[in-house]
């Protein structure tokens, strides 16, 4: 087109906020350039970073938020947010960062009601996409998966209630040891305790029923 | 591998679990747990292990809403107990003495330093504090700072991180110890940083006095805009 003469609202853009206070009431603010991700203009460690750390900070936040898509989203947040904070610092430096960054998101979404909602939506849509993607459920595939949850729940009926219950708080209504803790009226080790022993009664339970003694060979 | 192998493993495994939810876990807790994994293949493989019984725990019956109803903790418990009442006014008539014998001894006793306030932000967050006296601090990113208010003077101690300070004018000194350092000043703006390794004083209006700890006595420190 004829008109396209060096685009002057881009000029605009970068040059300084002009003094005239009018022009700027009538152009409305282009948005700040730091909202924007541009990752090729990310600083070069960070970019190495993203390439290098992504799948460790992924397991990571994985890990403790226990739901892939989440962790994604959180990953990703985690990397803008260091992006903008810390725009001129190396990667020894900004590793530290991005893990700590990366936490307190967790944290955050962990105390968010979005836990819970996140929770009842991949209960009401996830069944379909388990059994569709993670095996093709064959038949004899369904009554082994039915016939191990079963051990679970014989494991779960068998526990100690104040690690049933310490779990449960745990895991399905996302509280934090501290508050289990007082929820419980035990000490906050007892409550980290108990539920890494409660996790380790399953886990050692489904090891034994599928015959594996871990070794990793097999 | 034995089965009590085997289970010790888990255990460990589990354990992990536990750390690395941790709400302050960071990247050491990460380095570390990855350590472990490393040095057995046995490791990861006890670790997958316990994965598979978290995510097969979604879809067991306590994850259905309703589900805890199965305990009741300690204070519950006790209050159920009949025969233990009567005990239980006796327990606390003699709590009550106890108290009442502390809270004597505590006010008898000369008056304990003054308890610190602590104030910290996160990564990425700052906090505008309004101090007793009108003062304001203002908290830039992964800064913790205490503040204590004695009758003599105002300290602060700047543990790490960066911070504003807006001072009200009196007569109490108003110190900011970070590091080896302390700031002094009566009414100023003036900001302190603590980097790991030195510290660095900005001052934006008014006059303070900087000296190290050590030093005895303070020199006057840089004028406005030095």
């Amino acid at each position: 087109m004829q008109d396209r003469k060096p685009n002057p609202d881009l000029q605009r853009a970068e040059t300084p906020r002009p003094p005239s206070r009018a022009s700027d009431a009538r152009t409305p603010d282009p948005a700040p350039a730091s909202e924007v991700s541009l990752p090729d203009s990310s600083p070069i460690p960070l970019t190495q970073l993203f390439r290098f750390q992504y799948d460790q900070l992924l397991r990571f936040c994985d890990i403790r938020v226990g739901n892939h898509a989440v962790a994604e989203d959180l990953v990703q947040d985690a990397f803008l947010a260091t992006k903008r904070a810390y725009p001129d610092k190396g990667v020894d430096e900004l590793r530290p960062l991005l893990f700590t960054t990366l936490r307190n998101l967790t944290v955050n979404y962990l105390k968010s009601g979005d836990f819970k909602r996140q929770c009842a939506s991949t209960e009401i849509g996830d069944v379909g996409d388990r059994l569709a993607c993670q095996r093709s459920a064959t038949p004899e595939r369904q009554v082994m998966d039915a016939q191990i949850l079963e051990l679970a729940e014989q494991v779960i009926a068998a526990m100690n209630p104040r690690k049933r219950e310490a779990l449960r708080l745990h895991r399905f209504e996302s509280l934090t040891y501290d508050e289990i803790a007082a929820h419980l009226s035990v000490s906050r080790s007892t409550v980290k305790k108990d539920i890494a022993d409660a996790v380790a009664e399953i886990a050692e339970r489904l090891a034994r029923a599928e015959g594996r003694d871990l070794d990793p060979a097999r | 591998m034995t089965k009590d192998e085997t289970a010790s493993r888990l255990k460990t495994a589990a354990h992990w679990y536990a750390e690395l939810r941790e709400p302050d876990a960071d990247h050491r807790t990460w380095d570390a747990f990855r350590a472990w994994e490393g040095s057995d293949p046995a490791n990861r493989a006890a670790f997958r292990q316990v994965e598979a019984s978290l995510s097969l725990l979604e879809r067991s019956s306590l994850a259905a809403p309703g589900a805890g109803n199965g305990y009741d903790s300690g204070a519950t418990q006790s209050a159920a107990r009949k025969p233990g009442r009567v005990r239980l006014y006796w327990l606390t008539g003699i709590a009550a003495v106890i108290v009442l014998a502390l809270v004597s001894v505590v006010t008898l006793s000369p008056p304990a330093a003054p308890a610190a306030q602590v104030y910290a932000t996160a990564i990425g967050d700052t906090r505008d504090v309004t101090l007793e006296d009108g003062s304001v601090v203002t908290l830039n990113t992964d800064t913790e700072l205490a503040v204590t208010y004695s009758r003599s003077e105002r300290r602060i101690q700047l543990a790490h991180g960066q911070a504003l300070f807006s001072v009200m004018k009196g007569t109490r000194p108003f110190i900011v110890a970070a590091g080896s350092s302390e700031t002094r000043a009566l009414g100023t703006r003036f900001e302190v940083y603590r980097g790991p390794a030195d510290v660095s004083v900005t001052l934006v209006e008014g006059s303070v006095s900087v000296l190290p700890e050590a030093a005895g006595q303070g020199s006057s420190g840089p004028n406005p805009n030095e």
